[in-house]
């Protein structure tokens, strides 16, 4: 691997963190608050630092596969490490591996929260919080991308490690402005999003926090009872619509604008995502009906919120699910494995990598009733190729042999099955609340810090979609050629 | 500009990849998902699998947008369709290439009557590029204009050259052909030359005109005294014939060796005027009873890079004075030329160049009245291509009589497909294709080449 080329890109994801954290140190000022320092130590630290690494000459060398998902996957720890420095100078959270893992957890769009006091965070902490799920949920070199076109030869395999879904592909032939186009409907959703917000009364600070939220399917609240408690119904439907749409793969929204709407309500893969989520609605309303006295309205509200919230894995909560029937739970666990769609701000295992595993299930049961049938999986019409194929299934094992290992792992902190369980759930596929002691109203912060640890990677591992960052760890990688 | 590749293969490949850094918006269409593979992950493209004859296919490109569609896939017919469906959908210009000899001398029909704005040959583009070298040995460059009708060829001046230090306008009644000396550049600074000009020693000339005429002019400054008579071709392609054609109307005799019997027969049939010789062309043997050391150039034109290479490497010892080679594989050049063999051509690579310099030419054009704007002597002249609209100031006015901007040049005029190299007393009438020569920058319009 060409470390140098690797480093360079380090270098502009450094500086363009530093520049983004502005906003926040401004606020800071506004408030005059403690964390000003903090802001500034970090801003100009991360700054130098990655300007220094911009100045390294690459030698006109060119970047490949491996430098692009190993650049992808160091700028994610990088950038993690840098910005979890003001929660960490400014005292607000003591530990360090508590403040990384805050912050791992707002760029990955996870939304697990290790904060027991969250309403006497400073405004300045709690906005870069926010801002953290709103970079990481488009992704920070896509950003990187949209501004200086030429990162150095062939950027399309950073794009490919860094979006979500098997096939990332670009809407318009120029790399630099397929990601202009991402960020321009993704900037203009959230302003829509922050606009509702303050109409339906929401104070506007706290639009902003949570709009960013909803952009990155991220789901950190400033609130103990996220957004339950502004107790209204009308801020709790604006964000299930909210994060409904945003997990829905962006490309759509190009396609729609362009001219072909048609096509939208013809993909498969949205299809299957709008019909999972209204199939999770109907039978988890049907379950919980007694608890909420057989209010249907209040019951719809609810269980629309916590299915949106869920699947797309955003984690906000109105209320405790956490207290729901066995079965819904169940079937949300379920929903929570789905996740979004590809190119969207969503994590899990996605809904299109769903679709192929429930063709290639049905086409393999056809196939031994008539041994000489021959087909090909196709999705939208067209064929998926063997490649495709093998790396979704590879995805998906690889995904159960993590899933495995992490369980293993957390529960030497002996808390219950479903707490263990749900919480690497829902840390992997970046969702934040599990069930039990991790549920919506619960904490990450019972954990030991090996737990934590191993979260921090879960929450990294899900949203790189695995191989970015388990190329790391092969010694060939970091070889010199 | 948006463009769109039909076929990924080497030359689409090549024009995707130049394309694409010079900022141009590129997608590429191809059947085979190695090809669009290996495209996506080393070009800035996008890429799109399909067949690109079909409309589907063509309006998920965006046709409807696209600036230039080009069309290189295997297949002539393929890449025809595809042009006609592409500008019936909305494509600004489009680009075929059609190699098959049956088409050959059905171009103007095809530019016609498909529209297409270029059509090329890369056999015929690499055996015109051949016969320049053949022709001008000492050109320094050769450019050719008005959909290769014009050539205008650069030449160093020599202290022997009988034009050195005499007026141009004196110099003009004594030149046995029709030429134009449009530019001069002398120490680095370009010149449009106007009647009282001389030229010195070392001075780098273009001149313009028709390929006869140039070379007639040449033989006047007595640079043809090792110009090659007789020439043998080694291979029979495709190649080979067209370059037989422009031989032979060059008056050189050629010979070509084949070593497939049929393909011997055929290449009789279509050359009958050609000494056809059935042997093997890296057989020295062979090349001896040829008597290849009294030849005076060697075109080695075989499919195989490796026998190409064999056959030159035998003709360049015996001391044939020109030798030249087609070389597929672009990483075999460096080592060609280490062993002394500098007239390399590749057929792709010059397909590929000839496109790109139409798209740049368009490019170049965007936003002004001109319809082709091509950059010379390192970007420090133009040559633009201009259609004549009526203009009382200029259209049915003798030359001599307009009052012509000090760096501007009317070089050429092509009227029904009849060139003019224009003098004081012809004139430019509606719709004749006009070929300025000015310094960089400065015109966009054909009126303003008046003062």
């Amino acid at each position: 691997m060409n470390i140098k080329i690797v480093l360079k890109v380090l270098g502009i994801v450094l500086f363009w963190e530093s520049v983004l954290m502005i906003p926040s140190l401004i606020i800071s000022i506004f408030d005059s608050s403690y964390e000003i320092q903090a802001f500034v130590v970090t801003i100009i630290a991360t700054a130098a630092l990655g300007l220094l690494l911009t100045r390294i000459k690459t030698n006109g060398n060119e970047m490949r596969i491996k430098e692009g998902y190993a650049a992808v996957s160091l700028s994610w720890i990088a950038m993690s490490i840098m910005g979890s420095l003001p929660f960490f100078i400014s005292g607000c959270i003591p530990s360090y591996i508590d403040a990384l893992f805050e912050t791992v957890s707002g760029f990955t769009t996870t939304g697990a929260s290790i904060v027991l006091n969250i309403e006497s965070m400073p405004r300045g902490l709690l906005f870069w919080r926010s801002f953290t799920h709103w970079i990481g949920g488009m992704g920070v070199l896509v950003f990187t991308m949209a501004l200086i076109p030429s990162l150095g030869g062939r950027p399309v395999f950073l794009m490919r490690a860094e979006s979500p879904g098997p096939s990332p592909g670009k809407l318009v032939p120029k790399i630099g402005d397929s990601s202009k186009i991402l960020y321009i409907i993704y900037t203009a959703m959230t302003a829509i999003t922050i606009i509702a917000l303050i109409i339906a009364g929401m104070p506007i600070f706290d639009s902003f926090i949570h709009a960013f939220g909803t952009a990155g399917t991220g789901g950190f609240s400033m609130k103990a009872l996220s957004i339950g408690a502004y107790n209204s119904p009308a801020i709790e439907w604006i964000i299930t619509v909210a994060m409904f749409l945003f997990g829905v793969n962006f490309s759509l929204y190009f396609a729609f604008f362009k001219n072909s709407w048609k096509s939208v309500f013809k993909n498969e893969e949205f299809r299957l995502y709008c019909t999972y989520v209204v199939i999770g609605v109907i039978i988890i309303i049907i379950n919980v009906l007694p608890n909420f006295n057989y209010d249907f309205s209040e019951a719809l509200r609810h269980t629309a919120f916590t299915v949106s919230t869920l699947v797309t894995t955003t984690g906000y909560a109105t209320t405790d699910f956490n207290m729901w029937p066995m079965f819904s739970k169940s079937v949300l666990l379920t929903l929570m494995f789905f996740g979004a769609c590809a190119g969207s701000t969503g994590g899990g295992v996605k809904s299109i990598r769903v679709l192929v595993l429930f063709k290639s299930i049905y086409y393999e049961i056809r196939h031994t009733i008539h041994p000489r049938s021959v087909h090909r999986i196709k999705v939208d019409g067209k064929s998926l190729n063997d490649d495709v194929l093998k790396s979704i299934m590879i995805f998906l094992l690889t995904y159960v042999v993590i899933v495995i290992f992490s369980v293993i792992i957390v529960s030497l902190d002996n808390f219950d099955f479903l707490t263990t369980f749900s919480a690497v759930i829902a840390n992997i596929n970046n969702i934040g609340p599990g069930f039990e002691l991790v549920g919506p109203m619960g904490n990450y912060a019972g954990f030991s810090n090996l737990s934590k640890f191993t979260l921090i990677t879960n929450m990294i591992i899900g949203r790189l979609e695995i191989i970015p960052i388990i190329i790391l760890f092969s010694p060939e990688i970091w070889k010199r050629n | 500009m948006k463009i769109i590749i039909v076929g990924g293969g080497k030359v689409g490949y090549t024009l995707a990849q130049q394309l694409s850094t010079e900022d141009h918006n590129i997608t590429i269409v191809d059947n085979d998902d190695d090809v669009l593979a290996h495209a996506d992950e080393t070009i800035d493209a996008m890429c799109i699998k399909g067949n690109g004859a079909s409309v589907e296919i063509l309006k998920t490109a965006s046709i409807n947008e696209a600036d230039i569609l080009i069309a290189v896939t295997d297949s002539d017919e393929l890449n025809m369709i595809c042009c006609v469906i592409g500008k019936k959908l909305g494509a600004k210009h489009t680009v075929a290439r059609v190699r098959n000899t049956d088409y050959s001398n059905e171009y103007k029909m095809l530019r016609e009557e498909l529209e297409l704005d270029m059509v090329i040959n890369p056999e015929m583009e690499a055996s015109a590029e051949i016969a320049q070298m053949i022709q001008f040995p000492s050109a320094t460059d050769v450019e050719t204009f008005a959909n290769n009708l014009i050539e205008m060829v650069e030449f160093r001046v020599l202290s022997t050259d009988p034009i050195v230090n005499i007026k141009l306008m004196d110099l003009n009644k004594n030149l046995p052909s029709n030429v134009l000396f449009c530019t001069v550049m002398r120490n680095e600074e370009v010149f449009i030359p106007k009647g009282s000009f001389t030229f010195h020693p070392d001075d780098i000339i273009g001149v313009i005109g028709e390929r006869n005429s140039i070379s007639r002019f040449f033989k006047f400054l007595g640079r043809n005294s090792h110009k090659a008579k007789k020439v043998i071709i080694i291979g029979g392609s495709r190649t080979s014939i067209y370059l037989t054609w422009i031989l032979q109307e060059m008056d050189l005799s050629v010979k070509i060796i084949e070593i497939n019997k049929e393909r011997c027969l055929l290449l009789n049939d279509i050359l009958t005027e050609t000494l056809i010789i059935h042997g093997d062309g890296t057989d020295q043997e062979v090349l001896d009873n040829e008597n290849i050391e009294s030849t005076d150039c060697i075109v080695a034109l075989t499919d195989r890079d490796e026998e190409n290479l064999i056959s030159s490497l035998y003709a360049h010892q015996c001391g044939v004075p020109k030798v030249i080679l087609k070389i597929n594989r672009q990483s075999y050049f460096p080592i060609v030329k280490k062993l002394g063999l500098d007239s390399i051509i590749s057929p792709k690579f010059i397909t590929a160049n000839n496109i790109l310099r139409f798209v740049r030419a368009l490019n170049n054009s965007q936003g002004i009245a001109v319809e082709k704007l091509y950059k010379i002597l390192d970007n420090k002249a133009e040559v633009a291509e201009f259609t004549a609209k009526h203009s009382p100031m200029l259209t049915d006015i003798k030359l001599q009589d307009l009052n012509l901007k000090k760096d501007a040049l009317i070089a050429a005029i092509v009227r029904n497909k009849n060139i003019i190299i224009p003098n004081g007393n012809d004139v430019i009438k509606e719709h004749d294709k006009v070929i300025v020569v000015t310094k960089t920058g400065f015109i966009t319009d054909l009126n303003e080449i008046l003062a």
